[in-house]
């Protein structure tokens, strides 16, 4: 039997076969085991990192947008405006504008910018009475009738005696009004803020009560309840405005944080050839607002949250000035916003604080 | 049976150690990718809130231009750098000259880059006559501030007032122990 090998021969074979053996197989797995968890482990810290990079850039760019967005229109405030105001309905600015109504019945001024302490409550800030700013802005539209005011004529009442209607000092000169602009309509007597419910023709644009927004006043109402567009009688005649007058077509926009966090842009009128009830629109700018904070320093260099309160520093008293408004030099904005996911480690959304000053550009210009 | 073959060796430990090593190797720079990345997107975090910082400052000295606080800000002649000595007939600047710490509030005067939110210790700015400005500083970031007048040809200065200034704002800010600047820069004129 030489054709088999001897066991010996065959256990000295097995020998030197050296293959893994159990324990070094072992160890090759334990090996690479913590080999691979501590990569599972760097990828995973990798992926947290990534996405909260992720997360604070979109944050980021959510604030950045927004800031930019209202320091634009702080640049804009009062661009070609009437320098102390239009006249606007007593509590307008706030039925419109939501600021604390004043304690006066007289008309109310609208400023270039028009600025609302601490109004809004935010569901997403923990500190649940915190309450947002909101900060309104008017300027002129120069694009408007190639830069050029429409100069008008006259008032006369339109179809009712209830309509005040505008007629233009040329034939054409109305041309290229459209329902529901918003027109400043500045006289000798008064500057009046008013919206064009209607335009007839080329030549004529009317203004009736019950407009969208709510700043026409009816031509035969009495006081303060009658449109100040009314043709004086005489020169101790008030409430009135004398003709000739100009009007320019201006934007009234404001800003403000609604109670789910989302910063919205809201302009009124000015909404061409949409119906009346889009003469409002409310335009969300970013999301998961959780405060909004806007600080003025005046034109005699104090600081404050609301230029208008007067001398006891509280608003909704009889000493409160709409001109207060008109001293606002420079606007500091502080956003805070959220991100929408949460952190996987902390279990909390990422929250990051913005603040930017911007300096108004046109409303020290003018001469007072 | 066929011969059993000999010298089948698995892998050695050598093997095992270069493998482990060449893995390491490729670890390593993995860890260095994600790791300069965060580093990349802190960074780009803190640019946009340098360049922020300083269009800011650049706005809050335009708007100093109008305000008018008997002893504090004097409109257009404040528009100065801070000097030791100032000469006759003209006003101090108020913006303090040097790289200064930001705060997150501008002081009781309300202009960015003064001694009352500029000041070079890490506490509160005191500044006599006005109250303490007690904000915290902003972490990791350093501002300056430095404005130099502008000669007109035409109408030289003296006998005429400056009219021309530019306004230069450098935000040191740092990211990881390296130092990175953000500088903007305008003219402002008192025309």
């Amino acid at each position: 039997m030489n054709s088999l090998p001897k066991v010996s021969e065959v256990r000295n074979a097995m020998v030197r076969q050296s293959g893994f053996s159990l324990v070094e197989l072992l160890i090759a797995m334990v090996l690479f085991m913590v080999v691979s968890a501590s990569i599972y482990g760097l990828m995973q810290l990798g992926t947290y990192d990534r996405n909260r990079a992720s997360r604070r850039s979109d944050v980021l760019k959510n604030a950045r947008v927004a800031v930019h967005m209202i320091g634009r229109d702080v640049l804009n405030a009062g661009l070609a405006y009437h320098r102390r105001g239009a006249i606007v309905p007593d509590n307008f600015n706030s039925t419109r504008l939501q600021v604390p109504p004043d304690v006066d019945s007289q008309r109310d001024m609208l400023t270039s910018v028009v600025v609302g302490n601490n109004l809004f409550l935010n569901d997403l800030n923990s500190v649940t009475t915190t309450r947002t700013d909101s900060i309104a802005f008017t300027y002129r539209d120069m694009d408007f009738n190639g830069g050029n005011v429409i100069d008008l004529q006259g008032v006369s009442a339109g179809g009712t005696s209830s309509v005040a209607r505008l007629t233009s000092k040329t034939s054409v000169g109305a041309a290229a009004a459209r329902r529901y602009d918003l027109f400043l309509i500045e006289s000798d007597t008064s500057q009046v803020l008013i919206m064009a419910t209607a335009v007839n023709g080329s030549n004529t644009i009317d203004a009736a009560s019950g407009d969208p927004i709510g700043v026409n006043q009816a031509l035969n109402g009495t006081g303060i309840n009658g449109s100040l567009l009314r043709q004086c009688a005489s020169t101790s005649d008030t409430n009135c405005t004398t003709y000739s007058a100009t009007a320019k077509r201006v934007f009234l926009v404001s800003y403000r944080v609604k109670e789910d966090g989302t910063l919205v842009r809201i302009i009124y009128g000015n909404n061409r050839g949409a119906a009346a009830s889009a003469q409002i629109q409310e335009l969300p700018l970013a999301y998961n607002v959780e405060d909004l904070q806007i600080k003025y320093v005046l034109e005699d260099g104090t600081t404050t949250d609301n230029p208008s309160v007067g001398n006891d520093g509280i608003v909704g008293t009889s000493d409160d000035d709409w001109q207060g408004f008109n001293a606002v030099r420079q606007v500091q904005i502080t956003i805070k916003v959220q991100s929408t996911e949460i952190d996987e480690k902390t279990k909390k959304p990422e929250s990051i604080t913005m603040t930017a000053t911007f300096s108004t550009r046109n409303l020290g210009y003018d001469a007072s | 049976m066929g011969k059993i073959k000999n010298g089948q060796n698995g892998f050695s430990y050598i093997d095992v150690m270069i493998a482990l090593v060449i893995m390491m190797v490729g670890i390593l720079a993995l860890v260095g990718a994600l790791s300069a990345n965060l580093v990349r997107s802190q960074e780009s975090e803190r640019r946009i809130m340098a360049k922020q910082l300083a269009l800011s400052t650049i706005e809050s000295i335009t708007s100093a231009k109008e305000i008018k606080r008997a002893g504090v800000v004097d409109g257009w002649d404040s528009l100065r750098n801070t000097m030791e000595f100032v000469p006759t007939g003209e006003t101090n600047g108020i913006f303090l000259t040097g790289i200064n710490p930001v705060r997150t509030d501008s002081g009781w005067d309300g202009v960015a880059g003064t001694s009352d939110d500029a000041c070079s210790n890490s506490g509160p700015c005191l500044v006599s006559g006005r109250p303490p400005n007690n904000s915290p500083l902003m972490a990791g970031f350093q501002r300056e501030i430095v404005i130099t007048d502008v000669p007109d040809p035409e109408r030289p200065s003296p006998p005429n007032p400056i009219t021309r200034r530019r306004i230069d704002v450098k935000i040191v800010y740092f990211v990881n122990q390296a130092t990175r600047t953000e500088t903007v820069s305008t003219i402002l004129t008192n025309y």
